[in-house]
C-alpha cells in the first residue's frame, strides 16, 4: 500500500460536517491504482459515534451521483481537543483512473453544529489537484484544501513472471505437486501407478516430469492440454493421417493447440497438446491440421468430452509417438533417466545393464534408432560410442557437453551426441560409484561422486579426480560400511552455505549417517539425524517465494524439511553438538606430566539479551587427561567419564567464569558440548594455560 | 593456550599424538559458521525443520524417495 494523494500543510483551522453543511475534498490521482484508504485529520466536537466517508465522481470539481465506497468507523474515541489520523479502510477497492477528480466526502448522518466531526483544513488552499467544498445545502466549491492522504495499490504493474515453479515429491506409491507456494497436493491419477518399493528416478524435461520405476515408465505433464478422440485418422471426413507431433491443429470454433503426444495413431486416441489460445475444444467439434508432408488431419472431439487444462498435471503412460513402432521402441524396463542434450537417457533395464538409450533430440516419444540424422534416437549397441563394459549405475548429465557413466566398479563419460562423432571415454577405471544418488555438482562445475575409494571431486573437464577424504579419514570407505542392498547414499550441493551434504540412509528404518564437508575449509563434519529426519532424497529449490527457495530434504517420515539456520533443535528434537580439542600435549617432554588450568571460554554474543550480537547458549566443558594421546581419543570416544567437567555461563567473556582446578597428566583433551533442548551455540574461543611439571606419573 | 574451532573438521588421519593444527577427532553436529551470527568460528549445525508442516508426503511415515521441481509457463 502506498500514499498517491495527500494534502496536509498551512492548516490552522477546523470545520464540522453536518446536516446541510456536509464538507468535501476532491483529488486527482496522477498513477492508477486501488484505493485501499483514505485517511483525514480530525477532532470530534460534542458526542459522535459513527462517522461515514464516502468517494463520489465529480461533475465540475462537485460530488456527483451515487458513492463509490464508503466506509463507517466510530469517532466517539477521538479527542476533541487534539486532531487525529482517522482511518477508513474501506472493504472493496475501486480504481482511480489517472488524472480523473474525485471527492472525499465525510456524510452529514445526522449531526448538528454542536455534535460533529470537525476536519481540519488549510485556508490558503495550495494542493493543485482538487479543492475543498461544501454542500449547504447545495455543493459548492471552497477555496480551502481539507487535511488528507489517500493510500492504494497499484491497479497496474509490469509483469516479470512468465512461469512458475513447483516442487515434486515422490513417496509411498504416491506422486505430490506443489500447486501453490507451500501447499503439497497429491496428483491423484498417480496413486499406485508406481511402485516406490522398487528403484525408481525422475528428471524434468519440456515442462514434463518423467518417472521410470521398472516396467513403470510415466509422464506427469504439467503443461499439455488433453482432448480426446474416437478417431484419430477420420477417412469419413477427407483425413489422410493422423497429426504428427508439432503440427498445428484447429477447432472448428477456432481452439488451436500444437500436438505433442497422442496414444494411437488410428482410432480412439487421447491427444495432448500446447494450447495456443484461449477458446475451448467443444464436445463433438471437428478439428483439423496439416502435417509437414501436407497429409490431412481430421478428427473429431469425443461425444461428451471437452478439453481438459493441466490445472492438474495429466498422468500417462510414457511410450513412443502414438504407440506405434513407426517410432520405435522403449527399453521395457528403465530405473535410471536423465536429460542430456535435449535427449532423454534411459538406462538400469536389468535385461540390458550396460546399455544406454538416448530418444531423439527435443523429442521424448521417438525411439527410432535407426534413422540417420544428427538428432536421431540411439542407444549404445547402434551407435560407434558402443555400449559400457560396466553396469551403468547412473547417467550424470554436465550442460550439454558431457555424461558421466557412473557404473559400479568404472566411471566412464560421453562427449557429445552419439550421432555426431560422440565417445565414451574411461574416466577412471579403478572406482565405482556407490549409488544412484551418490553425487552431486557445485556451482563452478566441480562433480563430487561417493565412490569405492572415497568422496571423489572431478574438476570441470574432467581432470584428474581428487579423493578429498583419502588423507582426512583414510578409513571412510570402511567406516562407512555402505552395503547397496541396505543402504541408500545422497548427495547433495547447499550453495548457501557452500557445502556438500552427504548421507548414507539405511533403507529399512531410516537410520542414517550423515557429514557436512565444508568446501571453504575442505573440512569434513560429521552430523547426526533420528530416524525420522533419515535423507532419502534431497534438492535445491529455486522457488520463485523466498521462503521455500533452500535445500530441502525428503526424509524417512514423510516429510519435506530443511536447514533452519534460525532453528536449535531437530523439530522440537535437541542436537547433540560437541566438538573436542584433542589430543592437547601437556608437556613438551615425552617424559614428563604438565596440568590443565584456568579453562576459560568466550562463547558468540555480546551481552545477555543485546542488540545486536545473537547470544550462544551455554556450554558444557569436559576434561579429561591421560598417559598417551591415543588413551584421550579412547575416552572421548567412549564417553568415558570426565576427569571434571564444568557449565560455562554465555554469551561472550563471563567474568567469574573462570575454572582454576588442575589436573595433571601427559596429554590433556577438553570437550565442549551442548545437548538440550532449543539450545544452540557457538565459540570464539577456549583458553587454557598448562604448566609442565616433573616426570610423568 | 589460545585454542579456535578446528574450521579443517574431523581428521583421524595421522598418528594420535600428531592432530593437525586446525583439525579434531572428535566433532559432531558443529558448523564453521556459527547459526547465531554467521560468523567463521565454530557453532551448532541447523536444525533441521519441516517446509510443508501440514503436508505427510504419501500420508504416512514413508519415505520420500525423489525430490525435484519443475517450471512451468504460466
Amino acid at each position: 500500500m502506498a500514499l498517491f494523494q495527500s494534502y496536509e500543510s498551512g492548516g490552522a483551522v477546523l470545520i464540522g460536517s453536518y446536516v446541510n453543511h456536509t464538507m468535501m475534498q476532491t483529488f486527482t490521482p496522477a498513477l492508477q491504482h486501488e484505493l485501499t484508504s483514505v485517511q483525514l485529520y480530525v477532532r470530534r466536537f460534542g458526542t459522535i459515534t459513527d462517522v461515514i466517508v464516502s468517494i463520489y465522481t465529480t461533475t465540475g470539481g462537485l460530488p456527483t451521483g451515487n458513492a463509490l465506497v464508503s466506509k463507517t468507523i466510530d469517532g466517539s474515541g477521538w479527542s476533541d481537543s487534539d486532531n487525529v489520523w482517522a482511518v477508513w479502510t474501506f472493504d472493496t477497492q475501486i480504481t482511480l483512473a489517472v488524472g480523473t477528480q474525485y471527492a472525499i466526502v465525510i456524510e452529514p448522518g445526522s449531526y448538528n453544529n454542536s455534535n460533529c466531526p470537525l476536519w481540519y483544513y488549510d485556508a490558503t488552499g495550495a494542493y493543485t489537484g482538487g479543492s475543498s467544498g461544501i454542500a449547504d445545502p447545495t455543493w459548492r466549491t471552497l477555496a480551502y484544501d481539507m487535511y488528507f492522504r489517500e493510500y492504494g495499490d497499484r491497479a497496474s504493474q509490469p509483469v516479470d513472471k512468465t512461469y512458475s515453479k513447483e516442487l515434486i515429491a515422490i513417496g509411498n506409491d504416491e506422486v505430490w505437486y506443489e500447486s501453490t507456494a507451500g501447499t503439497m497436493n497429491e496428483l491423484d491419477d498417480a496413486n499406485g501407478k508406481i511402485n516406490t518399493d522398487n528403484l525408481l528416478n525422475a528428471t524434468i524435461a519440456f515442462q514434463k516430469l518423467f518417472i521410470v520405476n521398472g516396467t513403470n515408465l510415466k509422464i506427469a505433464d504439467f503443461a499439455n492440454t488433453k482432448i480426446e478422440t474416437d478417431d484419430i485418422k477420420d477417412e469419413a471426413a477427407n483425413a489422410t493421417s493422423y497429426p504428427f507431433r508439432g503440427t498445428v491443429v484447429t477447432g472448428a470454433g477456432g481452439a488451436e493447440m500444437i500436438i505433442d503426444y497422442i496414444t494411437a495413431i488410428d482410432d480412439a486416441a487421447v491427444i495432448y497438446g500446447k494450447k495456443t489460445n484461449d477458446t475451448a475444444f467443444v464436445d463433438g467439434e471437428l478439428v483439423s491440421g496439416i502435417n509437414s508432408d501436407d497429409t490431412v488431419v481430421k478428427f473429431d472431439i469425443k461425444s461428451g468430452t471437452t478439453e481438459t487444462a493441466p490445472t492438474i498435471p495429466h498422468w500417462y503412460d510414457w511410450t513412443v509417438y502414438g504407440n506405434s513402432t513407426i517410432y520405435g521402441a522403449m527399453p521395457v524396463r528403465a530405473n535410471e533417466v536423465c536429460n542430456f542434450m535435449g535427449c532423454l537417457m534411459l538406462a538400469g533395464d536389468p535385461n540390458y545393464p550396460h546399455q544406454w538409450y538416448m530418444s531423439r533430440q527435443f523429442n521424448p516419444f521417438d525411439w527410432l534408432y535407426t534413422q540417420d540424422d544428427a538428432q536421431s534416437a540411439v542407444a549404445g549397441n547402434d551407435a560407434d560410442a558402443g555400449e559400457v563394459g560396466d553396469i551403468i549405475k547412473v547417467n550424470i548429465p554436465y550442460k550439454d557437453d558431457f555424461v558421466v557413466h557412473a557404473c559400479a566398479s568404472t566411471l566412464w563419460y560421453m562427449t557429445g551426441h552419439p550421432c555426431t562423432g560422440g565417445t565414451i571415454v574411461e574416466l577412471d577405471l579403478t572406482t565405482g560409484i556407490l549409488g544412484d544418488r551418490a553425487f552431486c555438482w557445485d556451482d563452478v562445475g566441480n562433480l563430487y561422486i561417493v565412490c569405492t575409494v572415497g568422496l571423489l571431486r572431478i574438476p570441470p573437464g574432467f581432470g584428474q579426480p581428487e579423493n578429498l577424504t583419502i588423507e582426512l579419514w583414510p578409513d571412510f570407505i570402511t567406516d562407512l560400511a555402505f552395503n547397496a542392498a541396505s543402504h541408500r547414499i545422497t548427495l547433495a550441493f547447499n550453495p548457501e552455505d557452500r557445502g556438500i551434504h552427504i548421507f548414507k540412509t539405511t533403507l529399512a528404518d531410516g537410520t542414517s549417517s550423515a557429514w557436512w564437508y565444508d568446501l571453504r575449509t575442505g573440512g569434513l563434519f560429521p552430523d547426526s539425524y533420528s530416524t525420522d529426519h533419515g535423507v532419502f532424497s534431497a534438492v535445491y529449490y529455486q522457488s520463485e517465494d523466498p521462503l521455500y527457495r533452500k535445500l530441502l530434504f525428503g526424509c524417512n517420515d514423510g516429510y519435506i524439511r530443511f536447514a533452519d539456520r534460525t532453528a536449535k533443535n531437530d523439530d522440537s528434537t535437541e542436537i547433540n553438538s560437541y566438538v573436542g580439542f584433542a589430543p592437547l600435549a601437556l608437556s613438551t617432554h615425552p617424559r614428563k606430566d604438565g596440568i590443565i588450568k584456568n579453562i576459560d571460554i568466550v562463547s558468540g554474543g555480546g551481552a545477555s539479551d543485546g542488540t545486536y550480537q545473537s547470544d550462544s547458549s551455554n556450554v558444557l566443558c569436559s576434561v579429561h587427561v591421560a598417559r598417551t594421546a591415543e588413551q584421550i581419543i579412547e575416552k572421548l570416544r567412549s564417553s568415558t567419564a570426565a576427569a571434571f567437567t564444568k557449565t560455562f555461563t554465555a554469551p561472550g567473556y563471563q567474568k567469574g567464569n573462570i575454572d582454576r582446578r588442575q589436573i595433571r597428566g601427559q596429554w590433556g583433551g577438553i570437550v565442549l558440548s551442548n545437548n538440550v533442548v532449543d539450545e544452540s551455540w557457538s565459540m570464539e574461543r577456549l583458553i587454557v594455560d598448562t604448566k609442565e611439571m616433573g616426570r610423568s606419573l | 593456550m589460545d585454542l579456535l574451532f578446528p574450521a579443517k573438521g574431523y581428521h583421524k588421519g595421522l598418528g594420535a599424538e600428531k592432530q593437525p593444527v586446525g583439525t579434531t577427532s572428535y566433532i559432531q553436529n558443529m558448523r564453521v559458521i556459527d547459526i547465531q551470527d554467521n560468523r567463521f568460528r565454530g557453532g551448532q549445525r541447523p536444525g533441521l525443520q519441516k517446509a510443508y508442516a501440514q503436508q505427510r508426503i504419501g500420508g504416512a511415515s514413508i519415505p520420500i524417495i525423489w525430490l525435484g521441481f519443475i517450471t512451468v509457463v504460466d
